[in-house]
């Protein structure tokens, strides 16, 4: 079941002396469920390619359809609220908010999504378990590692049930071990709750756990390969 | 997780600004407090002084007698008169009064006075009055007694039980000449009356000066004293014939332009201080977003709305300067009390300067609920305009730009 169709997608800066087209022209669809890594060079556009899928940019034309909606049309209020509900982020550097713990880390978006305290703490303590941190629902991120505050942004991402993920370099800095443990984790997260991720990444560790691989140069689809 | 709770843990990540912050409310509004208290407090001193002391709220006079403050224009002493102001509900008490001059003589020193005849029940049972009685007693007044001012004492001499010639003019013209005993002294808190002035019993007044059924002034005390120029209003609509009212900033409007031009000076430094106030936390507001601008990028990425990130910002800022708040409350408190108990007493050339100008070099501080209430209330209307264009910012946050940070 299709639940993102892109059509015809460009992003031109014009605000630089030379205009740059950073997505030029990108037709592409994800099913429900994909665990999709999309790859390429620095500058080729993947970033921006993401930011428009997650509504955090404006496509310069085209169109990011997600379950029947095209987000371009939402105003800029309308668009925070269908991220909060259908979208969940992972970012390269965690951004877990400091003076929570990790269990009020992961409720922070269903507390947006004004879900019941004790359902949305039932599902903070499921999802930190479910990442392998049940011990350290009550630490703050300054006392988790890189990887341990990664494995919270993964379960952050996930408690509020999105439709799909969208990871921006999420093993950028982790270390080998934490990497392979936290792709672990997304992988069983993907099969046991049918979450659709979708990654950029230079990392070919991830490229290598991934079940589709879209390779984005010049801001084009150069390749698209499931595997 | 609400968002006073992450509003009140986010103000501590970074506990020496917030407690900078707070501090310099703290003491801008203990500074605040502590100016209007005095300077309110003094003033209110003043007034009490002039004006329940010594001239009453209002006083009704016979026509004329504001403009020519002479015996001949003084008023008949009626039921009529009485009834009439006892029919206003916020009129508490009349006093009748005899105000004039006249020299005083005692062995070889003389001095010109002012003579007030009172009712004595009714003057010497005020607190104030009581408490400034130095020696003797004011009950003997009655018997062709004197009560003198002990620096007119002093400067002639003269001590109870002595003998106090006056020699004035009555009504009409008519010669005032009398021999009293002096009964009692008196320290009046006004240098310049203190060191001339002397009471006599209504009656013996009346006698010395001629006036027989005569007076000078009824002086009048409200139930609500704040309600003097309504009430004073209410009665000179249908005063009867023959007579005339004023309150006191009519008849004494130097007081009233003393308070009001030094009020006008506190509240230039008061509006300076707030000045400071207000970049001070327009400062500490755009270092707390700035800093956290990728923070609050990826909070509107997964979800919260901008205005969410304004009201949490807002809550911040204005627990910092709640803080200040609550401390400088806290600690003024019981300093204004105290000052309130036992007023500053100026001494050497600061005395000096108050007392030229007729005053007592004294300043109690007011002790009044709103002072705590109100320049806080201040502080934080200053805090919320000090926040709206930092957290104007906010909500034109550019989220990519924001997350790249």
């Amino acid at each position: 079941m299709k639940i993102i169709e892109i059509k015809n997608l460009h992003k031109i800066y014009t605000e630089t002396a030379v205009p740059v087209k950073a997505v030029n022209g990108i037709d592409l669809s994800f099913d429900q469920g994909e665990f999709t890594a999309i790859v390429g060079p620095s500058g080729s556009g993947k970033t921006t390619f993401l930011n428009m899928l997650g509504g955090l940019d404006k496509p310069s034309e085209g169109e990011v359809i997600i379950d029947g909606i095209n987000i371009g049309s939402l105003s800029s209020k309308q668009v925070i609220d269908f991220r909060l509900r259908n979208i969940g982020f992972v970012f390269q550097a965690y951004n877990l908010i400091p003076v929570l713990t990790a269990k009020e880390n992961v409720e922070f978006i269903m507390q947006l999504q004004n879900q019941d305290k004790k359902e949305r703490e039932a599902r903070a303590i499921e999802m930190l378990k479910a990442v392998g941190l049940g011990e350290r629902i009550n630490n703050r991120p300054a006392k988790l590692s890189g990887g341990e505050q990664q494995r919270v942004a993964v379960a952050r991402a996930l408690a509020s049930k999105p439709k799909f993920i969208l990871a921006d370099e999420p093993t950028a800095n982790l270390d080998s071990a934490s990497t392979n443990n936290l792709l672990e984790i997304m992988q069983e997260l993907n099969k046991k709750e049918n979450i659709t991720f979708i990654f950029s990444t230079h990392d070919q560790r991830v490229v290598n756990k991934a079940r589709r691989v879209i390779t984005i140069d010049d801001g084009k689809v150069k390749t698209d390969v499931k595997i | 997780m609400n968002y006073f709770k992450l509003a009140w843990r986010n103000i501590w990540r970074n506990k020496k600004r917030t407690l900078i912050t707070a501090a310099s409310v703290f003491f801008a509004l203990f500074l605040a407090i502590l100016m209007v208290g005095l300077q309110e407090g003094t003033y209110a001193h003043m007034i009490k002084i002039s004006v329940e002391d010594f001239y009453g709220y209002a006083q009704v006079h016979g026509k004329g007698f504001s403009e020519d403050k002479t015996l001949t224009n003084s008023l008949e002493y009626n039921q009529e008169i009485i009834d009439y102001l006892n029919s206003n509900k916020n009129v508490k008490q009349i006093q009748p009064r005899i105000e004039s001059f006249a020299l005083s003589a005692f062995s070889d020193k003389s001095k010109g006075i002012v003579i007030l005849g009172v009712d004595p029940n009714l003057e010497f049972e005020k607190p104030t009055i009581k408490k400034r009685l130095v020696a003797g007693n004011f009950d003997e007044i009655y018997d062709n007694g004197i009560v003198i001012t002990e620096k007119l004492a002093e400067y002639l001499g003269a001590e109870i039980g002595d003998s106090l010639a006056l020699i004035g003019q009555g009504y009409q013209g008519i010669s005032a000449v009398g021999l009293y005993k002096i009964v009692a002294t008196i320290s009046m808190p006004n240098p310049m009356l203190n060191s001339g002035l002397a009471y006599l019993d209504i009656k013996t007044a009346q006698e010395l000066f001629s006036l027989e059924n005569r007076l000078t002034g009824l002086s009048l005390s409200f139930n609500d004293n704040r309600k003097f120029k309504e009430t004073t209003q209410e009665l000179r609509s249908n005063l009867p014939e023959g007579y005339e009212i004023f309150h006191w900033e009519e008849e004494m409007p130097e007081i009233k332009q003393f308070v009001e031009s030094d009020r006008a000076g506190g509240q230039i430094f008061l509006v300076i201080l707030y000045i400071i106030i207000g970049f001070g936390i327009f400062g500490t507001a755009l270092m707390m977003i700035a800093e956290r601008i990728k923070e609050f990028g990826i909070m509107v990425a997964v979800g919260m709305q901008k205005m969410k990130i304004v009201i949490l910002v807002g809550v911040e800022m204005l627990y910092i300067t709640s803080l200040g708040i609550i401390a400088s409350i806290v600690f003024s408190i019981p300093i204004m009390y105290y000052l309130n108990i036992n007023p500053i007493t100026f001494t050497g050339d600061m005395a000096k300067t108050y007392e030229s100008y007729g005053f007592e070099p004294v300043m109690p501080a007011a002790f009044q609920l709103d002072y705590f209430i109100n320049q806080p209330i201040v502080v934080i209307i200053i805090t919320i305009i000090a926040i709206i264009y930092p957290l104007w910012g906010i909500s034109k946050l550019d989220v990519i730009k924001s997350i790249r940070k």
